[in-house]
């Protein structure tokens, strides 16, 4: 059984305006896959999908989509809330503006603890502590008791996974995690996801229009270009022999760039 | 912030608070503190300055400004204070749930706002209190339904550029319902603009009944309250400057004390600017 299964997914903005046209990918338990492609492609709207969250105006036209078995395709917000942050968590992109800048950063991870194991207060707030420490922000309890403001935006990113991992969902979808951060950072971020992957042995989805992230963290990726998935391959073999009109464009764009 | 303007916060805050609840507390024990009975007219001492033994003076049937003052706080703290609180309360939840469902939800509450907005206030509130008699709580009920509209108007607009932000959606994504979503992430970043709406809603109430009052439809005579005071006392402006210029100044300070306070709350609860 996947951990998570998207069969011919279809969403569009009206009839005029179709922007998955039948996305299929699977992601097996523990495996880490790469979902590459140009902006526009529909990357990040298959990740909102697999979350049941489109954006105001988008609509599931077909197809299934399946976490852990469970078909989610038409599911009522309420079967949702107990699958998001408990079966599936999501990274963001762009870490400045996705904590609450008002909330404590450990009582926004306590909150998913007590939402999803009936955990008392105290012991969401130990935990979450216990998360921050995890994600390297040392000492995690009084980085638990700090705003948002008070980290900076690699911190800020760390807080960010242990929020989406919190929970214990059994995959993890990375948006863009290190799109928003400088080359340092990036690294530091990769090496947690990998290390967190090993510790605790999640499924990984991740996104990114940047090659050498997902080498990095995987060997198996898609390429989607305008809502389809064109390409599935190893992450070699897109670099050396790329198949797909997509994928030859990224990699000598790739390429180019290295040289330069 | 520096620890210097930190202890001036923290001192005048306390200040304020205390100030306010001293003008409360005399409102209610109004009948013991005032030095002279307040209805007691003594038409010989008609205009008498403030000194001798009244010291705000009296008005144009000779009763004491001062005791007249002290009687009507009661009915113009609970008011001003109390509508102000309501139509926040009403406004503010109207124009979260509003802006947050969209759909139908707003449609259906912004076009009530709209229709209640494009009617002149006044005539609004005049029928209104026809229709509910006359009377304090009716004044706060007035209040309340004519005044949530403004701030329903101002929450509305702010959640809307919240909603969509990605902390919101990060809350989502971990599972928070939409009330959870709506209370404790959207709305509390909305509140800013609401503590400086709610500081004039004060001002603006204790206006509204005194207004109401001049009419007949808010306090009853004899009983006094700063805005019937205000408004009474315009007539003889000339003659007794007095009778104006204590309420007007009262309920001056009262609206900075509130705003102040507002003002505090709103540094309280932005983690930024806190204390």
């Amino acid at each position: 059984m996947s951990a998570l299964a998207l069969e011919d997914l279809r969403v569009d903005f009206g009839p005029e305006h179709v922007v998955l046209q039948g996305v299929s990918l699977w992601v097996e338990p523990g495996q880490a896959l790469g979902l590459l492609g140009p902006s526009g492609s529909g990357k990040s709207l298959t990740a909102l999908a697999c979350l049941g969250l489109l954006p105001t105006g988008a609509r599931w036209v077909g197809g299934s989509l399946r976490i852990a078995g469970q078909e989610l395709f038409g599911a009522d917000e309420r079967v949702w809330q107990k699958i998001r942050g408990a079966m599936i968590g999501l990274v963001f992109q762009e870490p400045f503006t996705a904590l609450n800048p008002l909330m404590r950063v450990g009582e926004q991870i306590a909150e998913s603890l007590r939402l999803h194991q009936g955990m008392h207060d105290q012991a969401a707030q130990r935990e979450a502590a216990i998360w921050l420490e995890r994600v390297g922000l040392t000492p995690g309890a009084s980085r638990a008791r700090q705003y948002p403001h008070q980290y900076s935006g690699g911190m800020r990113q760390r807080a960010l996974i242990a929020l989406a991992l919190a929970a214990g969902p059994k995959i993890l979808i990375a948006d863009e995690p290190t799109t928003a951060l400088d080359a340092t950072v990036q690294t530091q971020i990769i090496d947690l996801i990998n290390r967190l992957r090993q510790e605790l042995g999640f499924a990984l989805l991740i996104i990114s229009h940047d090659l050498g992230v997902i080498e990095a963290l995987t060997q198996d990726a898609l390429v989607m270009q305008a809502g389809r998935v064109v390409e599935r391959a190893k992450v070699t073999d897109l670099i050396h022999a790329p198949q797909s009109d997509a994928a030859r464009r990224l990699m000598r764009a790739h390429a180019s760039f290295m040289q330069a | 912030m520096s620890t210097a303007q930190n202890r001036y916060w923290r001192g005048s805050t306390l200040a304020a608070g205390l100030a306010l609840g001293a003008l409360c507390l005399m409102g209610l024990l109004a009948r013991w503190i005032a030095p002279q009975d307040p209805d007691r007219i003594q038409v010989l001492l008609r205009f008498a300055a403030p000194g001798g033994d009244a010291w705000l003076g009296r008005d144009e049937l000779g009763r004491d400004v001062l005791s007249r003052m002290i009687s009507g706080a009661s009915v113009s703290m609970g008011v001003g204070i109390l509508s102000a609180l309501l139509t926040t309360l009403v406004g503010a939840g109207l124009g979260a749930v509003a802006g947050y469902r969209g759909g139908w939800t707003d449609a259906l509450v912004m076009r009530l706002a709209d229709v209640l907005m494009c009617m002149p206030t006044l005539y609004l509130v005049l029928t209104l209190i026809v229709l509910l008699g006359p009377g304090i709580s009716n004044v706060v009920v007035v209040i309340v339904v004519t005044g949530w509209t403004s701030m329903a108007r101002l929450v509305r607009a702010e959640v809307l550029a919240l909603r969509d932000r990605e902390f919101v959606l990060a809350a989502r994504v971990s599972g928070a319902n939409a009330w959870d979503v709506l209370f404790k992430h959207v709305l509390p970043n909305a509140l800013a603009p609401v503590y400086v709406a709610l500081t004039f809603g004060v001002a603006g109430a204790i206006l509204m009944e005194s207004g109401l009052s001049f009419l007949g439809l808010g306090v009853q005579a004899p009983q006094a309250s700063w805005g019937s005071l205000l408004n009474s006392g315009r007539q003889s402006i000339e003659q007794a400057w007095w009778l104006t210029v204590f309420p007007g100044a009262t309920i001056f300070a009262v609206m900075l004390l509130v705003n102040h306070l507002g003002e505090k709350a709103r540094r309280h609860f932005d983690p930024k600017d806190s204390l």
